[in-house]
């Protein structure tokens, strides 16, 4: 244990040094009047989140909602249509199809032909942050739900499992590490779907505080909303990552190599 | 019971082998199967589209048919050209400066193994952040022009290019690793005859996932910073309810990151064989 820690420690404090360093960097340069205005003082941006704190929590509330919401709808479309591409192989092909098509689409460009149906509303900010996480989750279940091995499906087949069985003994357990990976790329993209579609208008939203921020030169509010939009990214991917362990420790399993 | 010995090696006939002509044939035979293909599928999505609007009875400041948006592309074509030559040119400029400053930190970061300690950590955490999310603070600095869209594509274009390059140079293998230090070679001559050659394949994955999202965030930034590319013009034909030059802004648009995806890929496999 005392190794593990050591070697935990060992790996982490020359990133955290540089970190801290490159902020202090950036402060001092600050300090003397080094950078431009549209750059602020790291320090300036901490007390940002402690002026307009209330506004980003009223704000960031319906981003996340969307961004949840986005993730769910994706994953729930993933999941039927790589269950489908799974179990009957000539749809395998379309199906992937259809993902790269989604995938290489450019949001930006769909995206007024949905205002004009959907509105500028929550709804806007929904589909698009579903599509925009939508080809990594499909990605990772289909890859999940081929990782049956041969061998381990054969021997169920001799002890006669039953369908339940093989389903929550055999093919969930196999499909989990990948299904973790796509939600742990989906979710970051999920955030930035979400972010997108705020920009082009929205009444609550960290996307359209940015903008109003942006607009009025407010250069820490600004920066605080790009923080607070990364936070939420890493806190969606972070989230994934826990659950996976936690996953990972109840099943008995050793970590995955990411 | 002398049986004669079985001279035939199992070599195929080299009768039966494709000669590189017919291969080229078939190769060109799958081309225009392909350009088939893609034909079929659009003519389908066209006529469903027009079919939709006249069977619901859309009124054009809805959604135009595929006839109307044909006749703005065919009216406004300089006005959607130019944009989409003003955008791709911010692309490409972008993508040219994105290679080389990851290139070259990928270089220091492979020689240099505190940096890489210290600082490739921070470099694959910013992997999980929404880099495009800075767009409007790289507005305050650059300006509403050209300069912002490049900006744009330069940090969306840098991570994937790196990390695919560092992971290129990593990937050389140990016996060679072994030779060249048996050989004497120096680092430079480490760097040019193994580690870049060896970088190469890694390098063009790297260079796809690039260019497929800079077409996507050079728009995002033009619509936002006002700069007079493909972006801005679908968000100003909306904002006039032009729809007819709407619709062919968004089909070009698509087209091309289509065409920049195909041409992409088929690049990377080529190269990296």
């Amino acid at each position: 244990m005392a190794k593990w820690l050591r070697d935990r420690v060992a790996a982490v404090w020359p990133p955290t040094a540089a970190l801290l360093g490159l902020l202090a960097l950036l402060e001092i340069a600050v300090a003397l009047g080094w950078t431009p205005i549209t750059i602020p003082a790291p320090s300036g941006v901490a007390m940002e989140f402690g002026q307009s704190g209330a506004d980003l929590a009223y704000h960031i509330v319906p981003s996340i909602l969307a961004t949840v919401a986005g993730l769910a709808i994706a994953a729930a479309l993933a999941a039927i249509l790589a269950g489908i591409g799974a179990s009957w192989r000539r749809a395998n092909g379309p199906v992937m199809t259809f993902g790269v098509l989604v995938d290489s689409t450019p949001l930006i460009a769909v995206a007024p032909i949905l205002i004009v149906f959907v509105g500028g509303g929550m709804t806007l900010h929904i589909i698009v942050s579903a599509t925009a996480c939508f080809f990594p989750l499909l990605i990772g279940m289909t890859r999940g739900f081929r990782a049956v091995e041969g061998t381990a499906d054969e021997l169920f087949h001799v002890l006669a499992a039953s369908r339940w069985q093989r389903l929550v003994k055999l093919a969930l357990p196999s499909a989990l590490p990948y299904i973790f990976s796509g939600f742990k790329i989906a979710a970051p993209l999920a955030v930035l779907g979400t972010l997108i579609a705020e920009w082009m208008g929205a009444e609550r939203g960290v996307g359209i505080m940015m903008i109003y921020a942006m607009f009025s030169f407010n250069a820490p509010q600004v920066w605080m909303t790009i923080v607070a939009v990364c936070l939420m990214a890493i806190g969606g991917y972070g989230a994934f990552a826990l659950v996976e362990r936690i996953y990972l420790r109840w099943a008995g399993l050793e970590e995955a190599p990411t | 019971m002398t049986s004669p010995v079985d001279t035939t090696v199992d070599t195929p006939d080299w009768r039966a082998l494709p000669t590189r002509g017919q291969r080229a044939e078939a190769r060109i035979a799958a081309f225009w199967r392909f350009v088939l293909r893609v034909v079929l599928g659009v003519g389908i999505l066209v006529a469903l589209w027009g079919g939709a609007i006249a069977f619901f009875d859309v009124p054009i400041f809805v959604a135009p048919g595929p006839w109307d948006t044909w006749q703005a592309f065919l009216e406004q074509g300089d006005r959607l050209f130019g944009a989409l030559g003003f955008t791709l040119t911010g692309v490409a400029i972008g993508l040219a400066l994105a290679v080389a400053i990851a290139l070259s930190l990928g270089v220091v970061f492979t020689l240099s193994a505190p940096a890489s300690r210290a600082l490739m950590p921070l470099v694959i955490g910013l992997r999980t952040v929404p880099v495009l999310a800075v767009a409007p603070l790289l507005i305050m600095i650059f300006g509403r022009g050209q300069g912002t869209t490049i900006a744009t594509v330069v940090i969306v274009g840098f991570f994937p290019i790196m990390v695919n390059a560092m992971r290129g140079f990593r990937s050389v293998s140990h016996t060679v690793h072994e030779l060249f230090h048996v050989t004497g070679a120096t680092w430079w001559q480490l760097l040019i005859k193994a580690r870049i050659p060896f970088a190469l394949p890694f390098f063009f994955t790297g260079l796809r996932v690039a260019t497929t999202s800079a077409l996507l965030s050079a728009m995002l930034a033009e619509w936002l910073s006002g700069a007079p590319g493909i972006g801005r013009l679908i968000y100003d034909a909306l904002g006039y309810r032009d729809m007819p030059l709407m619709f062919a802004a968004v089909a070009l648009s698509m087209a091309t990151a289509f065409t920049i995806f195909g041409l992409a890929t088929a690049l990377e496999r080529r190269l990296a064989r």
